[in-house]
C-alpha cells in the first residue's frame, strides 16, 4: 500500500488552480456571511474547524502516502496542551494574545509529538505505520483519562476555557480566516519543492532515495507539519467548545472523518479535503430531519463517491473544468 | 453525477431543510397560534432519549388539550445529540437557530452537556437539564452567573450528591437491614467515581457509620473479563459489593451472575435502570440494587398518574413502556416551566430574565420529589466539596432518589423507608 | 499462588478467543494483501445474527450460531466481489471501502437493534473448579472451539490441495497462477472461511461480553494487533501473538485493573519500534 492509486493528477499539477479554488471558497464563505442565517453560519463554523483537521491529515497522508488512522492524536494533544496553557497563562496574558499563544503552543507540542511518533514510524510502511498512529491516539486518550485533570467534569475533561464568545457571525469569521489561512499555507507548501518531495516519496520511496533524497527526514517533516496544523486546530476547537475532553478531541470519529472527507474531495490535493469536509459536514447537519439515520446516509454517500468518483468530487470537477477550458480555447486536449 | 456547486448546495439544503423540519414538527393549527416552542436535544437513538421525548410529548399534549399553558399552545421540536459533544452543540444551535425553540431541555450524557454548554450560554435560551449529572455545569453558573444563569438542572441531583445519597443508603439501610459491616467497592475507573473511592471511608467515619471498606477495585471501562476481579473481592472478606457504575454495568453484572459470586451487589448501576436490564444481561437482573430518580411508586401524588399516562400513551413509540429516570425529570421540567411562567406572568420569549428570576424561587412538587434550586453563592451544600456552590442545581433533600431492587422482573423500592415496597432479596444462588 | 493459577487459566481462555477473532483477518491480509477493516463488522454481524435468531425467532443457541456462521460465510465473499475485487489494483480504495463498510454496518446495527448492549445465553451453562479457580463451562467450550477451528484451519492450509493453493497464493501470486491455481476461486474460499471464523468469534464474544453496535471495534483492534505482533499472514504467529496479548491483559487486570487497556498498546508500541515484521513475519511492508 505504498502508493496512492487514487488516480493520476499529474496533469493538474502544472497549473496552480488551487489558488482559484481557494479564492472561490473565500468568496463562498463571504457570501454565506452576508446572506446566510445564523444556523448556516454555525454549521459552517464547525465545518471550517473540522476542515483544518482534514487538510492537516492530507499534507501527511495524501502527500507522503503515510496513511494516518489516528489523527485524533494530534488534535487531542493540541487541545489538552492549549487547555493547560490557557489555565496557566490566564493571570499573566490578556485575552486575544492568550488564545494566540495557546494555539501556537499547542501546535508546537503536537508537532513535537508528531516527531516523536515519526522517529520509530519512519521505518514502517503501509498498515504497520497506520496501526502505529492508531496506537498513539489510543495511548494518548488513555493517559488523559488516567490523569483525571479535572474531577468535577465528565470523563477526563477540562472545562471553562477562554473562548471566542458566542456571536455566530463573529466566531464564523474567525474560523473562516483560520481555515483559509491554513489552507493557503499548506497549498504553498504542497506546491513547493518540499511538497514535490513528499509526493515523490509517496509514488516510490525507493526511487526517491535512489535520487539522493533523505526520505526519513522528509517523512518526519511531514509528521511535524501535519502535527503542528492539527494541534493548532485542536486548540482552536478547544477554544470554540470552551472545553476539551476525550469525547470531543480524541473521538475516533474525527480520525475517520479526516479520511472520509479527504476521500470525498480528493486525497493529496489540500483543497480536495477542504471541499470534502464541507460536503461531509453539510450532509451530516442538513440531514438532521432524518434523526439517527443521517450518519448512515452520509456514509452511503461517501461509499458512492468512492466507487463512482474515486479521485474525489473536487478533483473530478477540476479535470472537467480543465477540459472545458481547453475546449473553449480550442487547444488540443492533453492526455488525462 | 450532478456537479455540486458549493453555494447552490448550501442554499438549497438550508432552505429545504428548514421548510421540512418546520412543517413536520408543527401542524398548521398550532403554527397559526404562535406556540411556545420547546426544543429537546437528546441522543435519539437511545432508550433514554426516546423515553424523554415520549414524556415531553405526553405532557405537551395534556397542556394543549386543556387549552395551552396560560392560554398559549405548546409545540415540541427535537434534535439529535448522538452522545457526542460536537453533535450536542449543533443540536442546541439547530433547535434555536433553525427550529426557533424558545426553551430548551434535554441531554443524557455528561459529555453532551459540557460540549453544548457554551451554546447554551451564548444563545441564552432557558435550558432545563434532565440528565447529565456533571457538577461542572452548575459550577459554571456560579463562575459566570450572567453568562449561564439560563441553565437549570431539574434533575438528577449532581454526582456529588449521588455519592452522598450512597453514604446515606449504606448507613441507614445496608448496615441496619443487611448487617454488612465490611464492604468492597467495585467502581469503573472514571473521574466521577474518584470522589467516592477516595473518600468513602472518610465519609462513613464522619457520619459515624461503623462500616469498613476492605477492598476497592477500579476497573478500566473496556474490561472484558471480570473473573479475577470478582474472585479478589470474594477473598477480601467483604459481606457485599458496593457498585459505582454508569457507563458500564451490563458486562460486570452478567458475569457476576454467570459466576454466581457469593456476594450481593448494591449501589449505583445506571444501566440497571433500563427496563430490559434482565434481558440485556442474560437474566442476571434478579437482586441487583440501583439508584434511580423515579419508579412506579407514589413518591409524590404526581408520580403514579404520570407513569400510568406514560404507559397508556401508545400513539408515540409504543415499544417504550417504562419511563427512564430522565423521562420523569422531563415531566418535572414541564412543571417547573409552567410554574415559573405563571408566577412571572410572562413567557420566556417575552421576558427571559423575569422567568429566570421566578424559576430560581421554584418550590413545587414533581414526580421525583420536591423541586427547588440552590442559589447563587450558596456554598457548603456538599460535604465532599464544601467550597463549591451549585446554583440552579436541584436541591438534594426534598429530592433524594430511590434505591430499588430487581425482584421477579419488577423494580421494588427498598429505601427510603416511607416508599418501601419490598424487603431485600438475596441473589438467587444465595437465597 | 491462587492469583497465579487464576492468571494462567483466565489468560488461556481469553487468548484462545482472541486468536479466533484474529485468524480470519490474518488470512485475508496474508493471501489477498487486503487490510480488511470490515473484519470487526463481520464479527459484529455474526454476533447480531445469532442474537436475532435466538430472540426474534426463538431458536436454540446452537442453531442460532450456525445461522450466523452461514450468513457470514455467504456475506463475506459477496463483499469481496462487490467492493474488493473490482478495485484489486487500487489498494487504497479497497482499504477505504472496507473502512466505510465498517462504519455503515455500525450505523445499520444501531438502527436495527438500538444502542443497547445485547447478550446471548451461554452455550453451556454453569461452572466448575480447577485447582481452586472457578471456571465457566462456556469459556472452556469457547476456547476449545477456537483452538479446534485454528488447528483445523492450519491442517487445511498445510494438508489439503486447496489449502496449499491458498498458501502458495499468499507467497507468490504470479508463480501460483503459473502453477495453475485458480486465483479467483481461492480468493473466494479465503473470504468464506474468514467470514465463517469471524462469525464464530462473534457468537462467543457475545456470550462473554455482550454485543453493541460499536463492539466491532474491539475485535478489529485485537485482530490488527495480533497480526502485527505475530507477523503478516502467519497463522502460528497469530496464535503466539494472541496468547501474549491475552496474557498481558489478564495479568494487568489481576494486579492493576485500571491500566488494563495499556498493556496491549504498550506491547504493540514496542513491537512496532523494535521488530516491526512481528515474531514470524517476513518483512514490514
Amino acid at each position: 500500500m505504498s502508493s496512492l492509486a487514487a488516480g493520476s493528477k499529474k496533469h493538474l499539477t502544472r497549473f496552480p488552480d488551487e489558488y482559484i479554488w481557494l479564492a472561490l471558497c473565500a468568496v463562498a464563505l463571504m457570501l454565506a456571511y452576508a446572506w446566510g442565517d445564523f444556523n448556516l453560519l454555525t454549521i459552517l463554523t464547525m465545518a471550517n474547524i473540522w476542515a483544518v483537521f482534514a487538510v492537516s491529515w492530507d499534507i501527511l497522508s495524501g502527500y507522503t502516502g503515510q496513511i494516518s488512522f489516528g489523527h485524533a492524536f494530534f488534535i487531542g494533544v493540541g487541545g489538552y496542551v492549549s487547555a493547560l496553557c490557557s489555565i496557566a497563562l490566564t493571570p499573566h496574558v490578556p485575552m486575544p494574545w492568550l488564545v494566540v499563544a495557546s494555539i501556537l503552543l499547542a501546535g508546537a507540542a503536537a508537532a513535537l509529538g508528531g516527531v516523536l511518533l515519526a522517529l520509530p514510524a519512519v521505518r514502517l510502511h503501509g498498515p504497520y505505520l497506520s496501526l502505529m498512529t492508531l496506537v498513539a491516539a489510543a495511548v494518548a486518550e488513555r493517559v488523559v483519562r488516567i490523569l483525571k485533570l479535572q474531577s468535577t467534569g465528565a470523563e477526563g475533561a477540562i472545562t471553562g476555557l477562554p473562548n471566542f464568545g458566542f456571536v455566530p457571525n463573529q466566531v464564523f469569521s474567525y474560523s473562516a480566516a483560520f481555515v483559509l489561512a491554513i489552507s493557503l499555507l499548506l497549498v504553498i507548501l504542497a506546491r513547493s519543492r518540499i511538497g514535490k518531495i513528499f509526493q515523490a516519496i509517496r509514488e516510490s520511496e525507493q526511487a526517491a532515495a535512489a535520487a539522493g533524497i533523505n526520505t526519513a527526514k522528509y517523512k518526519i517533516l511531514a509528521f511535524a507539519v501535519s502535527g503542528f496544523v492539527a494541534g493548532a486546530a485542536g486548540a482552536f476547537y478547544a477554544h470554540y467548545l470552551g472545553s476539551v475532553a476525550p469525547a470531543s478531541h480524541f473521538l475516533l470519529d474525527i480520525s475517520v472523518f479526516c479520511i472520509v472527507a479527504s476521500v470525498l474531495g480528493g486525497m493529496g490535493t489540500i483543497i480536495g479535503p477542504l471541499a470534502g469536509s464541507y460536503l461531509y459536514i453539510l450532509i451530516q447537519e442538513n440531514f438532521r430531519p432524518l434523526g439517527s439515520w443521517r450518519f448512515l446516509a452520509l456514509f452511503l454517500v461517501a461509499l458512492g463517491v468512492l466507487f463512482f468518483l474515486p479521485r474525489g468530487y473536487l478533483t473530478e470537477l477540476r479535470v472537467r473544468a480543465f477540459q472545458l477550458l481547453q475546449w473553449a480555447l480550442c487547444k488540443k486536449p492533453r492526455s488525462t | 453525477m450532478v456537479k455540486i456547486n458549493r453555494r447552490s448546495f448550501l442554499k438549497s439544503m438550508g432552505a429545504g431543510t428548514a421548510a421540512l423540519s418546520f412543517s413536520s414538527a408543527l401542524g398548521p393549527w398550532v403554527m397559526g397560534q404562535n406556540p411556545l416552542i420547546i426544543g429537546m436535544a437528546n441522543p435519539l437513538a437511545t432508550f433514554f432519549g426516546q423515553a424523554a421525548e415520549k414524556a415531553l410529548r405526553l405532557r405537551i399534549n395534556q397542556y394543549n388539550a386543556a387549552g395551552g399553558l396560560m392560554g398559549r399552545p405548546l409545540a415540541l421540536v427535537t434534535s439529535d445529540s448522538a452522545g457526542r459533544p460536537d453533535q450536542a452543540l449543533r443540536a442546541v444551535q439547530d433547535l434555536v437557530l433553525s427550529k426557533g425553540a424558545h426553551v430548551l431541555t434535554g441531554f443524557f450524557f455528561s459529555e453532551e452537556l459540557l460540549g453544548a454548554l457554551p451554546a447554551i450560554g451564548g444563545l441564552q435560551k432557558i435550558f432545563l437539564g434532565t440528565g447529565a449529572s456533571t457538577p461542572n455545569a452548575t459550577v459554571q453558573v456560579q463562575l459566570d452567573y450572567n453568562g449561564f444563569k439560563n441553565f437549570f438542572r431539574v434533575g438528577p441531583v449532581n454526582s456529588l450528591f449521588i455519592l452522598q445519597a450512597l453514604v446515606g443508603f449504606l448507613g441507614q439501610y445496608v448496615l441496619p437491614q443487611l448487617g454488612w459491616q465490611k464492604i468492597a467497592v467495585l467502581a469503573e475507573d472514571a473521574a466521577w467515581t474518584s470522589a467516592i473511592t477516595d473518600s468513602l471511608g472518610l465519609l462513613l467515619g464522619a457520619n459515624k457509620i461503623p462500616m469498613q471498606v476492605v477492598d476497592t477495585v477500579r476497573y478500566a471501562e473496556d474490561t472484558t473479563d471480570f473473573s479475577s476481579i470478582f474472585s479478589r473481592l470474594v477473598s477480601s472478606g467483604a459481606q457485599g459489593i458496593v457498585t459505582v457504575m454508569a457507563h458500564t454495568g451490563l458486562r460486570p453484572t452478567a458475569q457476576w451472575a454467570q459466576l454466581q459470586v457469593p456476594l450481593p451487589m448494591v449501589g449505583i448501576n445506571v444501566q440497571a435502570q433500563d427496563g430490559s436490564f434482565d434481558e440485556l444481561t442474560g437474566g442476571a437482573a434478579e437482586s441487583v440494587v440501583t439508584f434511580t430518580a423515579g419508579a412506579k411508586v407514589a413518591i409524590t401524588d404526581k408520580t403514579l398518574p404520570f407513569v400510568e399516562a406514560f404507559e397508556n400513551f401508545t400513539e408515540f413509540l409504543p415499544d417504550v413502556t417504562i419511563p427512564s429516570y430522565n423521562a420523569f425529570i422531563s415531566s418535572d421540567a414541564m412543571d417547573v416551566l409552567e410554574d415559573s411562567i405563571v408566577r412571572a406572568g410572562v413567557f420566556p420569549d417575552q421576558d427571559r430574565d423575569a422567568v429566570i428570576a421566578a424559576m430560581e424561587q421554584t418550590n413545587i412538587v414533581g414526580t421525583t420529589g420536591g423541586i427547588s434550586f440552590y442559589q447563587l453563592n450558596e456554598v457548603g451544600v456538599s460535604p465532599l466539596r464544601p467550597e463549591l456552590a451549585f446554583p440552579h442545581d436541584v436541591r438534594f433533600g426534598p429530592v433524594t432518589g430511590l434505591w430499588v431492587q430487581w425482584q421477579d422482573g419488577n423494580l421494588e423500592v427498598l429505601f427510603p423507608g416511607n416508599l418501601t415496597t419490598a424487603g431485600f432479596v438475596q441473589p438467587p444462588w444465595l437465597g | 499462588m491462587d492469583a497465579i493459577i487464576e492468571v494462567l487459566v483466565y489468560g488461556f481462555l481469553i487468548s484462545s478467543l482472541y486468536a479466533l477473532a484474529a485468524v480470519g483477518f490474518t488470512m485475508i491480509f496474508g493471501v489477498a494483501g487486503v487490510l480488511n477493516l470490515a473484519h470487526g463488522a463481520f464479527v459484529l454481524i455474526g454476533g447480531y445474527v445469532a442474537v436475532w435468531a435466538s430472540t426474534a425467532l426463538g431458536w436454540h443457541i446452537v442453531l442460532a450460531a450456525l445461522v450466523a456462521v452461514v450468513a457470514m460465510a455467504l456475506l463475506a465473499p459477496l463483499i469481496y466481489l462487490l467492493c474488493v475485487r473490482p478495485f484489486s489494483d487500487k489498494p487504497v480504495i479497497v482499504f477505504l471501502a472496507t473502512l466505510l463498510l465498517a462504519v455503515i454496518v455500525e450505523q445499520v446495527m444501531i438502527l436495527m437493534f438500538g444502542e443497547k448492549s445485547r447478550t446471548l445465553s451461554a452455550l453451556v451453562p454453569g461452572y466448575f473448579y480447577l485447582f481452586g479457580v472457578q471456571i465457566l463451562w462456556d469459556r472452556v467450550v469457547a476456547s476449545l472451539a477456537a483452538l479446534a477451528s485454528i488447528v483445523g484451519l492450519w491442517l487445511y492450509i498445510t494438508r489439503t490441495r486447496n489449502g496449499k493453493a491458498i498458501s502458495a497464493l499468499s507467497m507468490e501470486r504470479l508463480g501460483a497462477a503459473l502453477a495453475g491455481i485458480n486465483e479467483f476461486q481461492m480468493q473466494l474460499l479465503v473470504w468464506v472461511v474468514s467470514g465463517a471464523l469471524a462469525a464464530i468469534a462473534g457468537v462467543f464474544l457475545t456470550t462473554f461480553l455482550g454485543i453493541s453496535p460499536f463492539a466491532g471495534r474491539i475485535p478489529l483492534v485485537i485482530a490488527f494487533s495480533i497480526v502485527v505482533l505475530g507477523g503478516l499472514g502467519s497463522i502460528p504467529g497469530s496464535l503466539w501473538a494472541a496468547y501474549i496479548i491475552g496474557y498481558a491483559e489478564t495479568i494487568t487486570t489481576q494486579w492493576i485493573p485500571e491500566a488494563r487497556g495499556f498493556s496491549s498498546l504498550l506491547i504493540l508500541l514496542l513491537i512496532l519500534t523494535f521488530r516491526p515484521q512481528g515474531l514470524f513475519g517476513r518483512e514490514a511492508s
